[in-house]
């Protein structure tokens, strides 16, 4: 969500960028992989498989595996609570994770086993919710739009978290990757994508980068929820 | 003071009419039947009464009270009550119509013009009765002490469905409860079940380096079912912009003391109606860093009361 506060906190957002644009500038120049771009901010699993999601040393599908996190969990109510995790990198679609945590105010069960060191998981795995109404096609506030939801809707809600997926990150900034298949009939016509975001995109997939990360899951943040985001 | 006991099942509309009514023509024998009625209630619904009574009053039965000294006390005393907090009864245990006609007479004397209006015209609305609560209750998770009280006039049969609710903030979420060298930033938050991950809610307002907790302020707000709804169900929005009561002293509560308390800028729309924790839980979690929450296993009912995608006023009233 926009305010007044997140504005006027533009200017050292913006240094992020340029500083992190300066790390990827390098590693293009560079012959071997490219550096992990640095980020901060909170993501969820999202696993369903009951083996759970695996954390590997490396960003790679066969890097060795340090550990895994439990899979979304559910109950009758329909809820599902899911394992939050501290992202610090990005990298070729995999996100360098620690921090992982179950919440057990949510589950009301004992925590389950849980990989709380450093590591990869794919972004294909993790979801966001952000209290912003508007996805850029560039991290920054004052690049062009990519995607809006009308009326002032975040995309903090159950649908919306679960249509993208992450795929690349700067900051407090999140790239993802939507699926628009995966958005409900509900909010469908709150949807404004502008052309540009689907520009290489599979049929009926859209990217936008987004801000106002919230990691509590329970509750609507009415502010960047990590104390060192800002 | 009368020795009678208060009636379980009192029809304090009939009361509230017929004084409005005999007002205007013999305002002394009004007062002294009105008198004789409320003696009959207890102090949360003879308040109750007042408010009815002055909501139904018209010009002609003012003017003729305002021609003795009783009668214009008594206008006077309205006038008054509106800057007091309400007496709250104990809403479950009362008869439907008294619950409808304690929550009526709330909505009509503190709802916004537009939400009385509408109420009367039988449209749907939701009133939330708060009581005061610490952010620190109950370890920082937490308390469902207030009520939300769906009203539905719809064919003048004044349905009232309770439910146990939250409406404010819990020190859970708070920057202050976050561990420093083994210790809370605020001592007055030792024992908080702070989340981990640093993750905290709210907004610095007056700028000494602590995010303070808001919680919505009492008055009139308008909400619509959120499309994409919340923590995988539905849940509701407003659709103008809130404002909050900032805890900037951390003491908990949200008092005058507070400096920069009042914050309707930093909230936008983010205090939604969702469901919280189950009230049957072991360790009972409200969920909320502000927005209004009806635990998990009353919310289906709750979800009944509103109906299909409703749009409704909701009243927030702070109670004694």
């Amino acid at each position: 969500m926009l305010n007044e506060r997140t504005l006027s906190l533009l200017p050292a957002r913006v240094l992020v960028l340029v500083i992190g644009a300066g790390i990827g500038g390098a590693a293009v120049a560079s012959s071997g992989p490219p550096e992990p771009a640095s980020c901060n901010f909170v993501a969820f699993v999202e696993e369903t498989d009951p083996a759970g999601l695996n954390v590997r040393d490396a960003p790679s599908a066969t890097a060795p595996v340090l550990g895994t996190l439990p899979p979304i969990w559910t109950d009758d109510s329909g809820m599902r609570a899911r394992v939050s995790v501290r992202v610090t990198a990005a990298a070729n679609g995999w996100f360098r994770i620690r921090e992982a945590f179950e919440d057990e105010a949510l589950t009301g069960q004992p925590a389950r086993p849980v990989y709380q060191g450093e590591g990869w998981v794919s972004g294909r795995k993790l979801i966001v919710k952000s209290q912003t109404d508007t996805g850029r096609i560039r991290p920054d506030r004052k690049a062009p739009v990519a995607v809006r939801l009308k009326d002032g809707l975040a995309f903090d809600g159950s649908s919306t978290m679960a249509a993208g997926r992450l795929v690349d990150c700067r900051g407090g900034w999140v790239q993802v990757e939507y699926d628009e298949s995966r958005f409900s009939v509900e909010i469908r016509p709150y949807l404004q994508i502008s052309a540009v975001a689907r520009v290489g995109q599979a049929k009926g997939r859209f990217r936008a980068w987004v801000d106002q990360i919230c990691g509590i899951q329970e509750t609507a943040c009415d502010g960047p929820s990590s104390l060192d985001t800002k | 003071m009368s020795s009678a006991q208060p009636l379980i099942d009192p029809d304090l509309d009939q009361l509230a009419a017929t004084f409005s009514v005999n007002a205007g023509r013999n305002p002394t024998a009004a007062l002294r039947a009105w008198q004789d009625g409320l003696e009959l209630l207890d102090i949360p619904m003879r308040g109750a009464a007042h408010r009815l009574a002055e909501a139904g009053l018209d010009w002609s039965a003012r003017r003729a009270l305002n021609t003795i000294p009783e009668g214009a006390a008594l206008l006077r005393q309205w006038t008054t009550d509106r800057q007091q907090r309400p007496a709250l009864p104990r809403l479950p245990f009362l008869s439907e119509r008294a619950a409808y006609q304690y929550c009526a007479s709330l909505v009509l004397q503190r709802g916004s013009r537009q939400a009385a209006k509408a109420f009367r015209l039988g449209r749907l609305l939701v009133l939330a009765i708060r009581r005061d609560t610490s952010t620190l209750a109950n370890k920082g998770r937490g308390i469902y002490d207030d009520h939300i009280v769906v009203l539905n006039g719809w064919n003048r049969r004044g349905s009232v469905a309770l439910f146990p609710g939250n409406t404010e903030p819990s020190a859970q979420y708070a920057h202050r409860a976050q561990l420093q060298a083994g210790k809370p930033i605020d001592d007055r938050y030792k024992g908080v079940a702070f989340k981990k991950a640093s993750l905290v809610a709210g907004e610095d307002v007056d700028f000494d380096g602590l995010k303070d907790a808001g919680r919505l302020r009492a008055g009139t707000y308008f909400f619509t079912e959120k499309p994409d709804g919340f923590l995988d169900a539905r849940a509701f929005r407003s659709t103008e912009n809130q404002t909050v009561e900032r805890d900037t002293n951390g003491d908990g509560r949200f008092l005058l003391d507070d400096a920069d308390r009042i914050d309707s800028k930093l909230v936008g729309r983010s205090m939604y109606i969702h469901w919280g924790g189950a009230d049957t839980a072991p360790v009972v979690n409200t969920w909320s860093a502000g927005c209004q929450t009806i635990p998990k296993n009353h919310y289906g009912s709750f979800l009944s009361a509103v109906g299909r995608n409703p749009s409704f006023f909701y009243v927030l009233i702070d109670a004694e």
